[in-house]
């Protein structure tokens, strides 16, 4: 399987994730496609579905934590009504007022 | 309320408010705090010879904020040119140098953006970012004396 049809079944897993947590994925199709490429990557080269948008460290235990859905996303989802690298949003998430910087 | 009990609670508020600024430094309205207390890498301390205010733009691959928040931080560069600040960037899968500048300022996300005074403190914007917050702080760290 190549990275595009790797991303395209992270793609559709991260729909139905969202919609079993109860949020949703960005509005901005080619967000999600580039996080789902981002992933595709790294699920490619380390073998797990690291987010694209921290860091690995190398040390296994800690890098569980990145793997996606990440531990940070349930805070962020929180605090800035979508994860940090925009891949899921709260659904009540208003363009603009979310934390998402409009410049 | 007579006047002593109003100088009580006055005398309170202002003792609550010097702790907390104690407690969380230096953080201005526009959200942001230069922490102290970092050794800033051979190749950070290289950028910040002759009293230069730095900006470090650190990424990795593949990482879409980092794309998409690019055309903000070449604007800026763009606006300091010629000036006393140095923007540098370091790609974190480029080489060892660029992953220790990350591990300096604990980068665990990316993008981090962080701007370095002259004395070394630095504020670490990480993910997306205002340019004005970031312009901002920019400007606090070039008049910082």
């Amino acid at each position: 399987m190549d990275v595009d049809e790797k991303a395209k079944k992270i793609k559709e897993w991260a729909k139905r994730y969202a919609e079993k947590r109860g949020v949703r994925l960005n509005p901005d199709e080619e967000r999600v496609d580039e996080v789902a490429k981002g992933l595709a990557v790294r699920q490619e080269k380390f073998g797990r579905r690291y987010c694209p948008c921290r860091i690995i460290t190398g040390d296994t235990e800690e890098d569980r934590k990145i793997i996606c859905p990440c531990v940070y996303q349930e805070e962020e989802l929180k605090k800035f009504g979508m994860c940090h690298c925009k891949l899921f949003r709260v659904k009540e998430s208003v363009e603009g007022v979310s934390g998402e910087s409009e410049d | 309320m007579n006047q002593r009990t109003s100088i009580r609670y006055v005398a309170i508020i202002a003792t609550v408010c010097l702790l907390s600024v104690g407690i969380t430094g230096c953080i201005n309205q526009a959200g942001y705090e230069f922490k102290g207390g970092i050794t800033p890498p051979k190749a950070v301390s290289d950028l910040m010879k002759n009293n230069r205010t730095v900006v470090l733009f650190v990424t990795q691959n593949n990482c879409p904020t980092c794309e998409q928040v690019k055309p903000k931080i070449a604007g800026l560069q763009a606006q300091y040119r010629g000036t006393n600040v140095t923007f540098a960037h370091f790609n974190i899968n480029d080489n060892a140098t660029s992953f220790n500048v990350a591990k300096a300022y604990s980068v665990t996300a990316t993008p981090n953006t962080i701007v370095i005074r002259k004395d070394g403190a630095a504020a670490i914007f990480v993910g997306d970012f205002d340019t004005g917050t970031l312009k901002s702080a920019v400007e606090d760290a070039r008049q910082w004396k």
